[in-house]
């Protein structure tokens, strides 16, 4: 393991994985800097720059831009009260309040610094426990992997759709369906194909992703046009170390929240949005100044910034241990997996082992990069700040369709992540969330053929999948979890 | 107050979503029974390739006659709500996606810098670039770093034109 370990972090310094690093943490930063964008669509577009490189430079840069983006959140957060991404959500209560009292650059200083922290303690439990879960998940069979499967696409429906369990239920209900078009595995029918030789392998998945996620925002973002900024004034510069001292007085706060963040990431269909104001709440609760949250103090950042930067190594956790992603962003890391041939779960510890701590070490640098950048380039992400939409659709379109197209460099592949944009901009509209729709997509395969398999093994006899505890743990608690939003559905009130 | 957003109010769209989804899932589900191909006859326990599929569209039946049951609750609740609803769905969306279509079809005769660069013009005049410099500097400027970028730094396929 040791040795795996080093050969990770020797792989990391060759001169090609420092220059991409190099490129694609700012990358990630602006995606994340740019409201509308952001980590899922920054991800989504910018999957096509790994389709020519060597699978492990490919997905570590996938990597790096989404670590950037989590931080890249907080910038727009503290200096246009508008978080980035979802998960600097919580940023806002305290960022902004210390920019309008002239702390922009304090605020951003604490952002990057506990981001950094977050993200380095994420990464530490990611190389020291990934490995040992994988250990244990090589003894998982077909019916474990389905009741794991079936818990992350009910987690990802009942999280990503609270306003309403039933839309998100129809949405991975349809995701899981369109997972079924194509070839079956386990023999030859053709299954809703309509003798397109195309849909034969199935519904290409990252063109889906593509039209699902950056041509519909595309399109929102056309309909919405130019809004004025109030863009804040950089002030209240704060030294590095002067803020590395202070977290001495927060410390508390940073290990729970990063604890919280790493914990909450692992869990599928959580994410980085939960995990912030889980450990916002926490910090508060336990603060003996929780009057002065909200209104521009530190430890508020702290606690924001240091969670959702925490959820990411948490969120690779089942990705690279299980093969199950835990939220529509790891679940398009997965995708990128696949398009270069490697396939995430126990056997990836195995085979690819120094691959697998190539990401670890990537990670790891990866924080150091955005704690450089951050401190030293936040003049120039928040001009980013200043790009209008009128800019951005044209240029997210455009890498769109070289994503569609490149996979397989073909047309077809284009006019499918056309549709899935069209359904996707009018499924929001009506208020329809789209995780769902991807996570059944991803996990629709392995679901079936895990339950096929499983029945095959037991005679046809469906006890099998709770005589074996972990599989019946897992099932009792997905069939907890639908039963009381069923419960709530028919008889709560307002609850449709 | 009920939300009201595009022509029709919420639970009007939810209702139009549940039949959309209804008949989807009543469709395919009858497709199901026309699926070609052979199951592998010497696993009898194997539930089958029709299984699933037909699983997954009974429950979407389901829960499209609930949004739509859901729908026709929540619109007789709010019958009474005066707010009238909000002018149509915007046109510049579709705009943008029909300028799209004709991008990608002329990526085919034109292939991908001449197609690019009159996509990205043509974008940022409609959404709202009126400034010469920036519509001469920035969709050459794009479209080339694009085409260094993906084509020749990194192996990326990018269209060729059948004419260029």
């Amino acid at each position: 393991m040791f040795a795996d370990l080093v050969a990770g972090w020797a792989a990391v310094f060759n001169i090609k994985m420092i220059l991409i690093l190099l490129f694609s943490v700012p990358l990630g930063i602006i995606v994340g800097v740019l409201p509308g964008v952001g980590a899922m669509v920054g991800v989504t577009v910018l999957l096509p720059l790994t389709f020519g490189m060597d699978p492990a430079m490919g997905i570590c840069m996938l990597v790096a831009v989404y670590c950037g983006a989590f931080y890249g959140g907080a910038v727009s957060a503290i200096l246009i009260n508008t978080p980035g991404t979802p998960a600097a959500i919580c940023t806002i209560l305290d960022g902004d309040p210390m920019a309008r009292k002239g702390e922009a650059h304090r605020a951003l200083t604490t952002a990057v610094v506990t981001s950094f922290i977050g993200g380095v303690f994420s990464v530490l439990v990611l190389t020291f426990f990934a490995p040992l879960i994988a250990k244990v998940a090589l003894k998982f069979s077909y019916t474990e992997y389905f009741s794991i499967a079936m818990f992350g696409i009910i987690m990802v429906t009942t999280s990503s759709s609270r306003k309403s369990f039933l839309k998100g239920l129809i949405m991975g209900t349809f995701g899981l369906f369109l997972s079924t078009v194509g070839q079956d595995k386990m023999g030859t029918v053709g299954r809703f194909t309509f003798d397109i030789l195309d849909l034969s392998r199935g519904l290409p998945l990252l063109p889906v992703v593509v039209g699902l996620f950056a041509i519909s925002q595309a399109l929102l973002l056309t309909e919405q046009g130019a809004k004025a900024v109030r863009l804040e004034r950089m002030e209240g510069k704060a030294g590095l170390w002067e803020i590395f001292r202070l977290m001495g007085k927060f410390k508390a706060t940073l290990l729970k929240s990063s604890l919280i963040g790493t914990i909450v990431g692992a869990i599928p269909g959580t994410g980085a949005a939960i995990s912030s104001f889980v450990a916002y709440s926490e910090a508060r609760r336990a603060s003996k100044t929780p009057e002065k949250f909200g209104t521009g103090y530190v430890e508020g950042i702290v606690a924001s910034e240091s969670s959702n930067n925490s959820v990411t190594g948490g969120a690779l956790i089942p990705v690279l241990t299980l093969g199950i992603p835990g939220d529509p962003i790891t679940a398009i890391m997965l995708g990128a997996f696949l398009v270069h041939g490697l396939i995430p779960g126990p056997m990836l510890f195995v085979e690819e082992a120094i691959f697998v701590n190539t990401i670890f070490s990537t990670m790891m640098v990866t924080y150091f990069l955005i704690l450089f950048y951050g401190y030293f380039g936040a003049y120039i992400f928040a001009a980013f700040l200043k790009v209008r939409e009128s800019i951005l659709v044209p240029i997210i379109l455009v890498i769109s369709f070289i994503g569609a197209y490149a996979v397989n460099s073909s047309l077809f592949d284009v006019g499918i992540a056309l549709i899935f944009g069209v359904i996707a901009y009018f499924l929001i509209k009506f208020g329809f969330p789209l995780p769902p729709i991807v996570m059944g997509l991803i996990l629709g395969p392995i679901a079936e053929e895990s339950l096929r398999q499983s029945l095959v093994v037991s005679d046809g006899s469906w006890s099998i999948f709770i005589t074996k505890p972990i599989s019946a743990a897992f099932l009792i608690i997905t069939a907890l979890i639908v039963l009381r939003k069923i419960y709530v559905l028919l008889f709560a009130k307002g609850s449709s | 107050m009920v939300e009201r957003e595009g022509m029709m109010t919420q639970s009007q769209r939810d209702l139009m979503t549940g039949i959309l989804f209804l008949i989807f899932a009543i469709a395919l589900f009858v497709l199901t029974y026309h699926f070609s191909g052979y199951e592998l006859e010497e696993i009898p326990q194997d539930v089958g390739a029709h299984f699933l599929p037909r699983l997954l569209l009974a429950a979407l039946a389901l829960q499209a006659i609930f949004l739509i049951s859901f729908s026709i609750r929540d619109h007789l609740k709010t019958q009474a709500d005066a707010t009238k609803p909000k002018a149509l769905l915007q046109v510049r969306p579709f705009i943008m996606f029909g300028a799209f279509l004709v991008y990608v079809y002329l990526s085919t005769l034109f292939g991908y810098v001449i197609s690019t660069i009159s996509f990205m013009v043509l974008s940022f005049y409609l959404l709202g670039v009126r400034s010469l410099w920036p519509l001469i500097l920035i969709p050459p400027a794009i479209t080339l770093a694009s085409y260094y970028l993906f084509g020749t730094l990194l192996n990326v396929f990018l269209p060729s034109g059948s004419l260029f």
